[in-house]
């Protein structure tokens, strides 16, 4: 009787904090603050809440603080003031040698690729996985697999500066997904594309939220907003306007 | 899971990128380790030869020839008593003027008109193992010579001093190269990180962006620099010995050391000098990353 009670009790506590952890917001910003010098702010009194599996666009001009809130979530820049909570996990209180650990969740997609001129298309996107130590057959598979579904199988032992600025933003989104990631978040990733190539790039952003990954889009790009109903932030010198 | 099996590649990888600044790298610690090493083989066979005279020492004291025999009897006695003191050897006028007859054969002019006894008594004295620092040596001679009966104390102390000094003054030459080394490989090394760092700051700021871990940032840095201090050290062994062996075949040594070989450094001592270089220039590479090494 005694033990059933025990178990009763564990079992409540563990579905309490199993819906806790349900309700509560994959990333979640309290009054985040960020400035470089004391009179530049680039983000003042933030606060936002985005839900797992959500797709999220970042608007704003440029100069509005979009790559910032980017780089604060990614822990890539620490918050001046407030609190930054991804996962679970409050960054103001993560130590620096476990930040890797958490940027592994994350994919990160940039407007100028960030790929590595003398790997391959290939070992653009293994590196992603090496670095978490990944065992070689493993990441063969798994490169193999995401680079065809993104269509570059074709070029996977081509190096970046030979293929076009679609493809190489879509060996970037391979890299930034090869992880499976709780959240891809993308920092103009359509900025250097004509808007046919935007187009497939944001068709492939709406497969990989579809597959349950939470996605922040950071765009000045009124037309790819207008285009999809999705919620918007809109930033302004450093300001959530909506 | 593990990172290793991907740091080794990159290690080589990046060197193949930065080929040439790695070979003028190395050859540069390559020189410096040279002169390091050329100066402790110096100070090593200088310090060996000042040894093997110190073995050789005998002290001779000169006893009064007025002494009667029996307080000869318990001089001698006293003086085995002495720390230090081995075997000793009594050596009468008489015998020791015909040592001098057998020494001088061809020239017996030399002795003419001297007599028998011309030269005192003498005690050769053998000094123990222990005794052949001549540190250690000084307070024997001055008991010997405060012990009434003996007139003089001689032995080879100004050869020897001045072997011990030159070795001294070559071990301090071998510390300011040393120090000399320290400096120079800090400054090289850090720098050529530091180039490659450079060069791939977009390569490792990728790293960073994907979660790489400090570790797998810097490990083929700090191989890299591994990889540097042993092939320069390694280089600088290799020509150090090419260079003694040249030498020993072409360098006539003076009269009073004619018989003395000088010997290459010892297996430890090389072993020493090229871990030594490795552990520094990984060190140097390790520190030259942390100011990268931001979150």
């Amino acid at each position: 009787m005694h033990n059933n009670a025990v178990i009763i009790i564990i079992r409540t506590t563990f579905a309490d904090k199993l819906k806790n952890k349900m309700d509560s917001p994959l990333i979640e910003l309290k009054h985040v603050y960020k400035s470089y010098e004391q009179d530049f702010t680039v983000l003042e009194d933030i606060n936002l809440r985005i839900g797992k599996g959500e797709f999220v666009f970042v608007n704003g001009p440029s100069g509005a603080g979009k790559t910032t809130l980017l780089k604060v979530i990614l822990c890539l820049e620490r918050s001046t003031k407030g609190e930054v909570w991804v996962d679970g996990i409050n960054l103001k209180r993560l130590s620096n040698y476990k930040i890797p650990y958490l940027r592994r969740r994350m994919g990160m997609v940039f407007q100028d690729f960030k790929l590595i001129e003398n790997l391959t298309v290939f070992e653009n996107v293994a590196l992603a996985m090496e670095v978490c130590g990944v065992k070689k057959s493993v990441i063969e598979q798994k490169v193999d697999q995401v680079l065809k579904s993104l269509g570059l199988e074709i070029k996977k032992r081509i190096y970046p500066r030979r293929l076009s600025g679609g493809e190489q933003q879509r060996v970037a989104i391979a890299r930034a997904v090869v992880n499976d990631p709780l959240v891809l978040l993308a920092d103009e990733p359509t900025g250097n594309l004509d808007a046919g190539r935007a187009a497939d790039i944001m068709s492939l952003f709406n497969e990989i939220s579809a597959r349950g990954a939470t996605v922040i889009f950071a765009t000045h790009n009124q037309e790819l907003i207008r285009s999809t109903a999705k919620r918007v932030i809109i930033l302004n010198q450093g300001r959530i306007v909506t | 899971m593990s990172i290793i099996p991907y740091i080794i590649p990159r290690t080589f990888s990046n060197m193949r990128g930065n080929r040439l600044s790695h070979l003028m790298t190395a050859l540069t610690i390559a020189f410096v380790v040279l002169i390091f090493g050329l100066s402790t083989l110096i100070y090593f066979n200088l310090h060996r030869l000042a040894e093997n005279y110190s073995r050789e020492i005998r002290i001779v004291t000169y006893i009064d020839p007025a002494l009667p025999p029996e307080d000869i009897e318990n001089l001698k006695a006293k003086v085995l008593k002495l720390r230090g003191v081995a075997k000793i050897r009594y050596i009468t006028s008489q015998e020791g003027y015909q040592r001098l007859v057998q020494q001088f054969q061809d020239e017996k002019d030399i002795l003419a008109g001297l007599g028998e006894d011309f030269l005192p008594p003498t005690l050769e004295i053998e000094v123990t193992g222990t005794m052949h620092n001549l540190e250690r040596i000084r307070p024997l001679v001055s008991e010997l010579t405060s012990l009434p009966g003996i007139t003089d104390v001689y032995y080879g102390k100004e050869w020897v001093e001045r072997l011990r000094r030159a070795a001294d003054f070559t071990r301090l030459i071998t510390l300011a190269i040393g120090g000399l080394l320290l400096l120079t490989t800090i400054f090289v090394v850090s720098n050529t990180i530091k180039l490659t760092i450079y060069l791939r700051r977009n390569e490792l700021e990728t790293m960073r962006l994907v979660g790489a871990t400090n570790f797998f940032i810097r490990g083929p840095f700090v191989l890299e620099g591994m990889l540097q201090g042993l092939v320069g050290s390694g280089l600088a062994m290799l020509a150090l010995f090419a260079l003694f062996e040249f030498l020993k075949t072409q360098v006539n040594f003076p009269g009073f050391i004619r018989f003395f070989s000088p010997i290459f450094l010892p297996v430890p001592v090389v072993t020493g000098i090229i871990a030594g270089s490795i552990i520094l220039c990984a060190t140097v590479s390790a520190f030259s990353m942390r100011q990268f090494l931001r979150v």
